[in-house]
């Protein structure tokens, strides 16, 4: 009975964790290049009361299935899904350096302490060194020096090629947007403001340029990535985890009920 | 007397069983590929035996009758009870088909039928009907705990960075080229042993290559736990009565204990 109270408490626990992670997709369900997680469960260990195939002490013969009293559940991973969101236009002002990535590479972002960091999120200013960077004031690489005093605007190639266009209405080359991916994004860590870095879990970064059909994907600028969350089916799983829940409280009553009746049993 | 006691005390003892069983199967009701547990019950009959107590000279306090008499006042050590027990035979694992719900992850494969998944752990071989997959850093198909999954020869499948396609035979192809097949095996369900983590360990030797059987791999999909909500809630009322029965046998033959003595008080 004491296992029945304290395995339906695992699967109330479980579907705890289950809320935090679709309240957290809904949370960010307007935050640009944000990628929702999915939480995955396991069956916890099972006691073998009676090993199947052990012989019985009556007649000798083997037992065909034996007794298996399982603990209940507990949550394995919380998985980023990386698929692609969808592409929202931003202005077409020629200063609008808002990228999408039409594929599956990472923007490499410079932390102030010169590590780097990847993002999904496109959403990039042009700072008053004519550097591009995040709305947190990173450096984009390969975005560096891109404006000067009294140009008309930046564009931004599908290749990653980023050209200036001088007060003369000239175009010039100025540097190169590198992607990077990974064999497992998966696992890499999310440390907050859109932004991931890499674990051992992810492998190490493989850089590109985009647009070359190395899996990097390519550029698209005036557009930025939303969420990738989807609300229609995190709602069906909010729901569905609530009931979840629910039946769980109901195992913790009976079991509850059923000691208060043993318990009554001494007068 | 005691007999109906113990007869009693047994059948709560087997009703908490269940209810173990029900809390279990109901906490793993949004755990991917679970298959719930059923308990079944037989009757023990404890042998008559041939050798009941005799009577000393054919009658017992005058009375005249068989030259044996049965329980409580045969002889405990010839095991000449004659009284039905409710005992577990065992547990079976329900192998039905979960529900299969899309994911939109590439990673991500139910299998439409019969047969399992082969992952290659540090234990050897274990079996499993969750397709909640991941690459790890080298590039390998592995399951959420870092399980390797196996391919059609007993090889792991190196998957790479990038989408892969899944085709219903379970094939996998990257970007570059065809990788492996994955590999499914059909187990008889009597040899299953749940070891928690969605895995299943069963003797080597009795796979049953499943290569060219019906039913399929469908990729960005999962199977989800088929542990039916509506009938273990209404097995939980029944496990719920039945103890609360037992509870009123093991009161009201108690009672008769009571009464017992008190006839013993009246000389």
């Amino acid at each position: 009975m004491i296992r029945s109270l304290w395995t339906a408490a695992t699967g109330m626990q479980a579907q705890q964790l289950n809320i935090d992670v679709i309240s957290n997709n809904l949370a960010n369900v307007n935050t640009s290049g944000f990628k929702y997680s999915r939480a995955s469960f396991q069956d916890l260990l099972y006691a073998n009361l009676r090993p199947a195939g052990s012989e019985t002490a009556q007649t000798g013969t083997q037992i065909p299935a034996g007794i298996q009293l399982g603990h209940g559940v507990k949550a394995v991973a919380v998985t980023k899904e990386f698929t692609q969101g969808s592409a929202i236009p931003t202005s077409e002002d020629p200063f609008n350096v808002d990228l999408f990535i039409s594929g599956q590479g990472f923007f490499q972002i410079e932390k102030p302490g010169g590590e780097i960091a990847y993002t999904r999120d496109g959403h990039f200013t042009i700072n008053k060194d004519g550097d591009i960077v995040t709305a947190d004031g990173y450096n984009l690489v390969g975005g560096r020096s891109v404006k000067q005093q009294g140009d008309l605007g930046v564009i931004i190639e599908s290749s990653g090629v980023v050209k200036r266009i001088n007060s003369k209405n000239e175009q010039t080359n100025v540097s190169q947007v590198v992607l990077a991916n990974f064999v497992n994004p998966s696992g890499l860590t999310a440390i907050g403001n859109n932004l991931f870095v890499e674990s051992v879990a992810s492998g190490t970064p493989i850089t590109g340029n985009p647009d070359e059909n190395n899996g990097m994907g390519s550029l698209k600028q005036h557009v930025v990535e939303q969420s990738n969350v989807n609300m229609v089916s995190e709602m069906v799983d909010m729901i569905a985890t609530q009931r979840a829940y629910e039946v769980g409280t109901k195992s913790i009553q009976t079991a509850d009920s059923m000691l208060g009746l043993a318990a009554q049993l001494k007068r | 007397m005691d007999s109906g006691l113990f007869a009693a005390v047994n059948g709560a003892l087997r009703a908490e069983m269940r209810m173990d069983l029900l809390a279990n199967n109901l906490a793993n009701v949004s755990t991917t590929g679970f298959k719930e547990n059923e308990i079944t019950f037989d009757s023990y009959m404890t042998k008559p035996g041939p050798q009941q107590f005799p009577l000393p000279d054919g009658s017992f306090m005058g009375l005249h009758g068989p030259n044996t008499i049965p329980f409580p006042f045969s002889n405990p050590a010839t095991n000449a009870y004659s009284v039905t027990y409710p005992r577990a035979s065992g547990t079976h694992t329900n192998l039905a088909q979960g529900g299969i719900s899309p994911t939109g992850s590439a990673l991500d494969v139910a299998i439409d039928g019969q047969g399992f998944f082969v992952l290659s752990t540090p234990e050897g071989r274990r079996y499993t009907r969750d397709g909640a997959f991941a690459v790890n850093a080298q590039g390998e198909l592995v399951s959420k705990d870092g399980y390797a999954v196996m391919g059609a020869g007993g090889t792991s499948l190196t998957v790479g960075s990038g989408r892969i396609e899944i085709s219903p035979d379970g094939t996998i192809a990257n970007a570059a080229s065809t990788v492996g097949r994955l590999m499914r095996v059909g187990l008889p369900a009597e040899s299953l042993e749940k070891v928690g983590g969605n895995l299943y360990k069963a003797p080597v030797d009795q796979e049953i290559n499943m290569d060219t059987a019906t039913g399929s791999f469908l990729q960005g999909f999962l199977e989800q736990s088929n542990a039916n909500v509506v009938r273990g809630m209404t097995q939980m009322i029944e496990v719920n009565r039945a103890f609360e029965l037992y509870m009123q046998m093991i009161k009201a033959l108690d009672g008769l204990d009571g009464q017992a003595v008190q006839i013993g008080r009246l000389g």
